[in-house]
């Protein structure tokens, strides 16, 4: 079998990514609309607006640089888990 | 076109889902062992769960002709008392010989702690010892990729044979290291914490399907049970031949397990 090209990939996924844009910018609005305080003041929002600069750079490697923007770097083990099991999809000290 | 659903919690899962799975085509299901959504109290707690893996879900599984495997072993989540993983990780040699016992699994890191760390490397000696193989979690998220690298160095500085390894959760920024060492990767396909099936492709297409599988990584969580033979549709909406399609969900599968003896589709 032959493999799609770049004109059936788009014929075939283009409205189902149109729609996750779409709700990407409504979830922003929602959240503009829910406080005046700057989308960068949250961590995770922080990053995600880096991770959206990132996605209009072009390049045929976005996922692995958005991955590697929104992963924890550093190398040093947890003294203890025991309160802090949880995962947040960003990481809490602004690295990156 | 059947398939192996190689990690799937079925503990959690109806026994409605086996029969959706056989009907579409599941021939064999593998069931690391997992953290329940609470902490045990027990070491018997535990030892209850491994009788239910090794008992009561082959038998679940029979009724829809799925095969049922199982790995055993103390999730990273529950590592973080040591005196108590050690004294689950005592009860593990006991049920090593049973029927359906693959080897240790799911064993690796969630928040990568020294204690974590430590009960990882145990339990990698502790297959090595009795010669079983390991299926090892990556964290979740931002945690994937560091806890990916230490997954690596400990696995390097124990000997363990990387043809006998599966690292699972693998993702774009993880993939690679992980099938250069020589490892088996399992990928997960999970609606928003893992690895979109669309996604999957992409990593086959980009790296080729060798030593690669998919899971449905199915527990209590949002998950499908289904995702493995809707990865197999979206290959073959995408072109791909039923010979390029079977590597990844089916002949791998049967390549890495049948490095157990238990291990059989006869």
């Amino acid at each position: 079998m032959k493999r799609l090209s770049a004109s059936e990939l788009i014929q075939k996924d283009f409205i189902e990514n149109r729609s996750r844009l779409i709700d990407l910018a409504a979830f922003l609005d929602r959240i503009d609309r829910a406080s005046h305080v700057s989308l960068e003041s949250d961590f995770r929002m922080g990053s995600l607006q880096k991770a959206i600069v990132e996605l209009i750079q072009g390049g045929s490697d976005r996922v692995e640089r958005i991955q590697n923007l929104l992963s924890d770097q550093s190398i040093l083990l947890l003294e203890s888990a025991e309160k802090n099991q949880g995962a947040f999809g960003a990481v809490q000290n602004g690295c990156c | 076109m059947g398939f192996i659903d190689p990690h799937i919690h079925m503990v959690s899962r109806t026994t409605e889902d086996y029969e959706k799975m056989a009907i579409a085509g599941c021939l064999a299901v593998s069931e690391p062992a997992f953290w329940a959504g609470y902490d045990r109290r027990t070491p018997e707690g535990f030892y209850d769960y491994f009788r239910h893996l090794t008992e009561f879900e082959p038998r679940r599984g029979k009724q829809f002709g799925i095969r049922h495997y199982s790995w055993l072993g103390l999730n990273p989540k529950e590592a973080e008392d040591l005196e108590f993983s050690e004294e689950v990780i005592a009860l593990l040699p006991e049920f090593l010989g049973r029927s359906n016992v693959l080897g240790i699994g799911e064993i690796g890191l969630n928040k990568i702690s020294r204690n974590e760390l430590r009960v990882f490397q145990l339990q990698v000696e502790l297959a090595i010892e009795y010669q079983q193989l390991i299926m090892v979690h990556t964290p979740h998220l931002e945690d994937k990729l560091k806890g990916t690298r230490w997954i690596l160095d400990v696995l390097r500085e124990s000997n363990a044979p990387p043809e006998r390894t599966l690292i699972d959760h693998v993702e774009e920024h993880t993939a690679p290291m992980v099938l250069d060492r020589g490892f088996w990767a399992g990928i997960t396909l999970y609606p928003f914490s893992k690895c979109s099936i669309p996604r999957a492709v992409d990593l086959v297409e980009s790296h080729g399907s060798d030593r690669l599988m998919v899971n449905s990584g199915g527990d209590w969580g949002q998950s499908d049970p289904l995702s493995v033979p809707r990865f197999m549709l979206e290959m073959r909406l995408r072109g791909h031949d039923p010979k390029a399609i079977e590597g990844p969900t089916l002949s791998h599968a049967i390549q890495f397990f049948a490095q157990s003896r238990k291990f059989s589709m006869d």
